[in-house]
């Protein structure tokens, strides 16, 4: 429950105009699939989804239209981390730093796909890389913390 | 177990069909407007002290340059209003519509965003108490900058043109070719269905046209920055230049319909 709550407070503190000050190219970390991505290692792939689904559902509360992009990108953030969970050992902090790139990656390419079947436009940008490495940064940052807090 | 995931994925498809309709959207907008207010209000208490400890210096000079300016304006004032008295005389000779007369302008502050980078959307203070309706036309730094689409009783949300969902009839400032816009991306828009027979030039003004009053005309959007055109395809690519920056954006202005 406490999880959930604070997946409230981060939409709060995304959605805020505090967002700005963190901000590279138009583009602002998505704090969300950070969470969703390190809950997913730490829990079962039944409350890993239930958590993943409430995140996308509440980002997709803010679409502009009737979509389910977010919601259909964290779930399947979800399976695809599960998948990696049982092959490998996932706490080693590289692999985490490789997962949360490649689900980006992923979740952009998926977003992607979602606006070309919406509008038409099949667009791919280079400051795609910002979010990326917003991403990473961010778990980097949360990484270090955590390590201090275990030291 | 499998009765469980049946259970979930019915439960995320009643969610889904409950909750994305307009009226509960606009529920839990305003039910975060006392959330996002304050923190905005926080948020400029904050950036205004730490611009105060390190330019007050340069914001004496700036408040001197301003007054300057402000007494230039107001002298501005006395020669518009005399050639807005002249231009209503030349309107009445003409029989003019006077468009803007039927509108009225509301500002609003910025409040949030979207908490994803894929829909551009930002949140404002004005909801429908202020007569704020759904389709009016926002503007910023005296361009377009979006479109009500969804109005709580306190706060409303603002797609912005950038968003690849925003759509709007428009033409060209120089040519008078009707056009239709759609956004693309912060930097740049699209004008869409562009035959090889408009006149379309790059460097020329993209500015509202309303068919039926809805908005005003004449509203900037952006620069046409490009023109492509390959022999043989039915439409030409135009690209328009509209460089919007959302998060350094802090009010807006509303354009609402007057009431009849």
């Amino acid at each position: 429950m406490k999880l959930y709550i604070l997946a409230l407070l981060i939409l709060i503190f995304q959605t805020s105009v505090l967002i700005k000050y963190i901000t590279v190219s138009n583009f602002a970390p998505d704090f969300l699939s950070i969470l969703t991505i390190l809950y997913v290692l730490r829990h079962s792939t039944y409350s890993s989804l239930k958590f993943g689904g409430f995140i996308g559902f509440l980002q997709d509360l803010f679409s502009p239209s009737f979509s389910v992009a977010n919601l259909v990108s964290k779930l399947l953030m979800v399976i695809f981390t599960t998948s990696v969970k049982r092959v490998i050992f996932v706490s080693n902090f590289a692999v985490q730093f490789l997962i949360i790139a490649l689900l980006s990656a992923v979740d952009i390419f998926l977003k992607v796909i979602f606006v070309y079947f919406e509008t038409g436009f099949f667009y791919l940008s280079l400051e795609f890389f910002a979010y990326i490495f917003l991403n990473l940064i961010v778990f980097g940052v949360y990484y270090i913390i955590n390590e201090h807090k275990k030291g | 177990m499998k009765k469980r995931y049946m259970f979930f994925i019915f439960l995320v498809l009643f969610l889904v069909l409950l909750f994305f309709t307009p009226k509960v959207k606009n529920i839990f907008y305003d039910t975060l407007y006392p959330v996002l207010y304050p923190l905005s209000v926080v948020s400029d208490e904050f950036s205004q002290f730490f611009s105060l400890l390190k330019e007050k210096k340069a914001l004496i000079e700036e408040n001197n340059s301003l007054k300057k300016n402000i007494e230039l304006l107001k002298a501005e004032i006395v020669s518009l209003k005399f050639l807005e008295l002249e231009n209503q005389k030349l309107r009445t000779l003409l029989n003019f519509s006077q468009s803007l007369k039927d509108y009225s302008f509301v500002s609003a502050k910025i409040i949030g965003y979207s908490p994803d980078n894929w829909s551009k959307v930002v949140f404002v203070n004005a909801g429908k108490k202020t007569g704020i309706k759904k389709g009016d036309l926002v503007l910023a730094n005296g361009k377009l900058f979006g479109m009500v689409i969804n109005v709580g009783n306190l706060s409303s949300k603002i797609l912005l043109i950038g968003d690849k969902n925003f759509k709007i009839t428009a033409r060209t400032r120089k040519t008078r070719e009707t056009v239709f816009f759609q956004g693309y991306d912060l930097k740049k828009g699209i004008l869409t269905l562009v035959s090889p027979e408009q006149d379309i030039r790059v460097g020329d003004i993209v500015e509202t046209e309303s068919s039926d009053g809805s908005y005003p005309d004449g509203i900037p959007i952006g620069v046409i920055s490009s023109v492509e055109y390959v022999e043989g395809e039915f439409f030409k690519r135009v690209f328009v230049s509209i460089n919007l920056k959302p998060y350094s954006t802090e009010y807006v202005v509303i354009v609402k319909r007057k009431e009849k």
